[in-house]
C-alpha cells in the first residue's frame, strides 16, 4: 500500500515548510492563492528541489536532504494531472494516453483507460476540438495509464462548465476507489474540496495549520472557514424534490431551497452566502422567506466594519449583520435567534 | 558561369541550413530552458552577424581561420562559402528556435517527464513537433539568407568562378563587367527562390 | 557678387596609382589653395562599372586602356583630355618564410599552393598577370591554385597574411608589402599588354578643376612625384 509522505522544509522560491502524509484516497491541500500549494505540488513531483526535508512514496524514497536522495521526476512514478492543461495537442487522445504506458500492447491499454473514463469515442480525437471536460479526462486517462503510485491533480475542476464539473468529479471519485494510490489535489475552491476531499490539509503562508475532514475544517467557525470566504458551503442530502422547490436535510436542519436537478437520496453541495440570512430576536410572521430557523448564537466576530455571527440551527450558519443591528438585537453567545432565509439563497 | 553558381548556391545554402538548423535548434533551446546569468550576454553574442556589417564578419572569420589565425585550410574553398553562409544565417535560426521553445507550455515538458519520457524522448516526442512551425518558418528564413550571402563569402571565400562564385557574387561580378544580361538573369534567379521561399514559410505559418 | 558653393571634383583612380595621387594632391594645393579635390580608388572595372552608370567622376585614373575604352564608348570623355601618365612592371612576390620563385616558370613549384592574383574580368593587373600565365601555357596547372582579389591591394593582402603563398602585383607595391612580402622576378614585360596608366576627364560639374590638376599631374613637378613611387614614365607618344 503507497503511502506519501512529504516533510518540506524550505524551497529556494518559497517559504515553505509542511509535512503531508496522504493515504490512499484523495487529500485535499487546500488554501489561498500564495499559500504554498503549489510549490508543494512541485517539490512532491520533482520539479523544484526542496532545502531540507524528505519525500517518501510507499518504501522508495524520492528525496532525502541529508542522505543526498534526489530522484529525478522522470523516475519518481508521480503522476500529474494540471489545470486546463491540454493533452499534448499534436497527438490523438489514444497517442497521448499511450504515451506514459510502460509495457505490453500499448494501444490496447490506452483504449482500456480511455473506456474506463467515458471518453472511448474521443480516441482518435485532437486537442482542439475537445470540449474542457474531455480534455481533463484524457488527461487523467494518460497520467493513470502510467501507473504512477501517487497522482497529483492541480485545480482539476476549475475552468470547467457546471456540467462537465459534475461528471468529472463524478469520475473522480470513482478512480479515487479503484486506483488505491494516493491523490493529492491541490484548490483553493470549497467545493472542490467538499465535493472531493475525503481528508483535508489546510496550508497558510507555507506552513499546515489545519488538518482533518473537509466539512469539519470548512464549516462555519472551522480552521479553515475564513479562506473559505464569507459563504456557508453546506452538504445536504435530498428529502423530496417538486417542480418549484425541494426539500434537504442539512445534518439535523431540513430546509427549503429552490429546484433542484437531483433525485432524492442524492447529496449535493449548497452555497449559502452568509449575507443572505436575516436574525430575528422573536418569531416573525408573515415573511416571504421560506426558512424560519430557530438557532442560539454561538459566537459572534467583529472584523472590518461587519459583525460575523455563527449560530447553531443545530447546524451551523454564518450570518453577517452591521455592528448597529448587533447592538440593537442585543447579539451575544447564548441569545436565541431565529434565521429567516429564503428557498433561493441557497445555491447549488 | 550562371550555371556553376546556381549550382554551388544552392548546395553551399542546404550545408549550411543543415549545420544551422541542428546548432540553432539547440542555442535556442538551450537558452530558452532556463534563465541564467549572463543570459542575454550570450544570446548578444549568439546574434552578433545578425548586425554586423557582413564585411566585418567576413573579415574576422578570415583573420580567424586563416593562415594568420587557426590555419585551418578553409578560405578559398566551398567550405569557405557554407561557412559564411552558416555563420550570417546562424542568428535568425537561433532566435526563431528561442521563441519557438520559450511559447512551449512548461507544463507539456513536465507532464511528458511525469509519465516516465528520457529527456531525449521529451524532445523528440514532445518538444520538437510542438516547436515545429516556429522551427520551420527560422529554416526557410536561414536558407533564404544563406543563398543570398555575399559581403562574408566575398572576403572569406574569394570570387572564383565556378569554385566559391556563389549567385550574388556572380551578380556582383556581371554588373562590374557591364555584363547586365547576365546580371538581370542572376538577379530574376535569386530573387525567384527568395520568393518561392518566403511563400513557404507563409504556408508553413498558416497551416496546422 | 554670389556667392558659390565649391564643390569638390572627384578623382577616380586605379588603386595602385592612390600613394601617389594622394601626395599629388598635396602638393597642389599647396600651390593652388582653394581648388577641393576628392579621391576614390578602386580597381579600375569597378570605376567603370561607376561611370557608365552616372557616378560623378571628373577626373578618371585607368591601369590600362582597356577600361578607359569602355569609357570612352559611353561618350562621356572630354574630346582630347586623354592622355598617358605612366607605365609599371608586374612582379611575383612571395609570402614571408617562402623562397620567391626563381622563374616564372617556377610558380609550377607545389610549394605554392595558392597564387594570388587580381580578378582578370575587373582588375588590369589581374588581366596582365591572367594574359602572362597562359602565354607561357601554365593555365592548365596553376588554374586550380589561384585565388582572385578584388583589387591589386588585396592582392598584396593575401600574401602578406599568408592566405596566398604567392601573387602577382605591380613593381610598386612591392614595397608596401614591407617585410611581409619577399620580392621575385619582375616579369618579362613582353608576355603581357603593356601597363599604360592613362588619364581622362570626364563630362560634368568639376571639368574646369579636373582640368588644372591634369595639368599639374603631366607637368614635370606631377611626373616626379610618380617616378618618385616607382612608375616608369609615359610611353613616348
Amino acid at each position: 500500500m503507497s503511502v506519501l509522505s512529504a516533510a518540506i522544509h524550505g524551497t529556494a522560491a518559497f517559504p515553505l515548510d509542511v509535512s503531508l502524509r496522504a493515504e490512499p484516497g484523495i487529500t485535499v491541500v487546500f488554501g489561498p492563492s500564495g499559500s504554498g500549494k503549489s510549490t508543494l505540488m512541485r517539490a512532491i513531483l520533482g520539479a523544484i528541489r526542496p532545502s531540507a526535508g524528505r519525500i517518501a512514496l510507499g518504501e522508495r524514497v524520492l528525496f532525502d536532504s541529508e542522505r543526498g536522495i534526489d530522484v529525478p521526476l522522470r523516475h519518481r512514478r508521480v503522476g500529474i494531472v494540471f489545470q486546463d492543461a491540454e493533452p499534448f495537442p499534436h497527438m490523438d487522445a489514444r497517442r497521448n494516453v499511450a504515451f506514459g504506458v510502460r509495457s505490453g500492447d500499448r494501444a490496447r491499454r490506452a483504449d482500456s483507460w480511455l473506456a474506463r473514463v467515458g471518453a472511448s469515442a474521443l480516441a482518435a480525437r485532437r486537442g482542439a476540438v475537445l470540449s474542457g471536460g474531455e480534455r481533463q479526462r484524457i488527461a487523467l486517462a494518460r497520467a493513470l495509464a502510467a501507473e504512477p503510485e501517487a497522482l497529483l491533480l492541480d485545480e482539476p475542476l476549475s475552468g470547467l462548465e457546471l456540467a462537465s464539473r459534475e461528471q468529472v468529479g463524478a469520475l473522480l471519485r470513482t478512480l479515487r476507489r479503484e486506483a488505491r494510490i494516493p491523490f493529492v489535489l491541490v484548490t483553493h475552491d470549497p467545493r472542490e474540496a467538499l465535493r472531493l476531499g475525503d481528508r483535508l490539509v489546510y496550508l497558510e503562508r507555507g506552513r499546515v495549520v489545519a488538518e482533518g475532514t473537509p466539512a469539519e475544517l470548512l464549516a462555519p467557525g472551522g480552521a479553515a472557514a475564513h479562506a473559505a470566504g464569507s459563504t456557508n458551503w453546506l452538504r445536504a442530502t435530498v428529502i423530496e424534490i417538486r417542480s418549484d422547490e425541494a426539500r434537504v436535510d442539512l445534518g439535523g436542519t431540513v430546509v427549503v431551497t429552490g429546484p433542484l436537478p437531483a433525485p432524492p437520496g442524492t447529496i449535493v453541495d449548497l452555497a449559502l452566502p452568509a449575507e443572505e440570512p436575516i436574525l430575528a430576536r422573536g418569531e416573525v410572521a408573515g415573511v416571504s422567506a421560506r426558512n424560519s430557523l430557530p438557532g442560539i448564537v454561538s459566537s459572534l466576530t467583529e472584523r472590518e466594519g461587519v459583525v460575523s455571527v455563527i449560530v447553531a440551527t443545530p447546524v451551523p450558519l454564518r450570518i453577517h449583520v452591521t455592528p448597529e443591528s448587533a447592538r440593537e438585537l442585543g447579539l451575544a453567545p447564548g441569545v436565541k435567534v431565529i434565521v429567516l432565509v429564503k428557498a433561493t439563497a441557497f445555491r447549488p | 558561369m550562371i550555371a556553376a553558381a546556381l549550382s554551388l548556391s544552392v548546395q553551399v545554402a542546404i550545408v549550411a541550413t543543415i549545420l544551422v538548423t541542428i546548432a540553432g535548434t539547440l542555442t535556442g533551446r538551450a537558452l530558452a530552458r532556463r534563465a541564467f546569468r549572463g543570459r542575454e550576454v550570450v544570446d548578444t553574442l549568439l546574434t552578433l552577424p545578425l548586425v554586423l556589417p557582413p564585411t566585418v564578419t567576413g573579415y574576422a572569420l578570415l583573420v580567424l581561420l586563416g593562415r594568420s589565425g587557426l590555419g585551418l585550410p578553409i578560405p578559398f574553398t566551398w567550405v569557405a562559402c557554407v561557412v559564411a553562409a552558416a555563420v550570417m544565417s546562424f542568428p535568425l535560426m537561433h532566435r526563431a528556435a528561442r521563441v519557438a521553445f520559450e511559447e512551449l507550455d512548461p507544463r507539456h515538458t513536465l507532464t511528458a517527464a511525469s509519465l516516465g519520457a528520457t529527456r531525449l524522448r521529451s524532445f523528440f516526442a514532445v518538444e520538437l513537433p510542438l516547436a515545429r512551425r516556429g522551427l520551420a518558418a527560422g529554416i526557410a528564413l536561414s536558407f533564404a539568407r544563406g543563398l543570398g550571402e555575399f559581403g562574408a563569402t566575398l572576403l572569406l571565400a574569394g570570387n572564383i568562378p565556378g569554385r566559391t562564385q556563389t549567385l550574388p557574387l556572380a551578380v556582383y561580378e556581371a554588373s562590374l563587367t557591364g555584363d547586365d544580361r547576365a546580371a538581370l538573369l542572376l538577379c530574376l534567379l535569386l530573387t525567384g527562390v527568395s520568393i518561392a521561399v518566403l511563400l513557404l514559410v507563409a504556408r508553413i505559418g498558416r497551416s496546422r | 557678387m554670389i556667392a558659390a558653393v565649391v564643390l569638390a571634383a572627384l578623382i577616380a583612380t586605379a588603386v595602385s596609382l592612390k600613394k601617389p595621387m594622394d601626395e599629388a594632391i598635396a602638393a597642389f594645393s599647396a600651390k593652388v589653395p582653394g581648388e577641393k579635390l576628392e579621391i576614390e580608388a578602386a580597381a579600375s572595372g569597378v570605376i567603370v562599372s561607376q561611370v557608365e552608370h552616372g557616378a560623378p567622376v571628373d577626373l578618371f585614373l585607368s591601369a590600362s586602356p582597356v577600361e578607359m575604352d569602355r569609357v570612352a564608348r559611353t561618350g562621356r570623355l572630354i574630346e582630347g583630355s586623354r592622355r598617358a601618365l605612366a607605365t609599371n612592371r608586374l612582379v611575383i612576390v612571395a609570402r614571408k618564410g617562402l623562397a620567391p620563385p626563381a622563374s616564372f616558370d617556377d610558380l609550377m613549384d607545389p610549394r605554392f599552393k595558392r597564387i594570388a592574383i587580381g580578378n582578370p574580368k575587373t582588375v588590369p593587373a589581374g588581366r596582365y598577370a591572367d594574359q602572362t600565365i597562359r602565354k607561357e601555357e601554365l593555365i592548365g596547372t596553376i588554374e586550380r591554385r589561384l585565388v582572385f582579389g578584388e583589387n591589386v591591394r588585396q592582392v598584396l593582402d593575401y600574401v602578406v597574411r599568408g592566405e596566398a603563398d604567392a601573387g602577382i602585383v605591380y613593381a610598386t607595391d612591392v614595397k608596401l608589402g614591407g617585410g611581409d612580402v619577399v620580392p621575385g622576378p619582375t616579369i618579362d614585360a613582353t608576355l603581357h599588354d603593356p601597363v599604360i596608366y592613362e588619364a581622362a576627364i570626364v563630362k560634368g560639374e568639376g571639368t574646369a578643376r579636373a582640368e588644372a590638376f591634369l595639368e599639374f599631374l603631366t607637368s614635370p613637378a606631377g611626373l616626379s612625384i610618380l617616378a618618385a613611387n616607382g612608375f616608369g614614365p609615359p610611353p613616348a607618344p
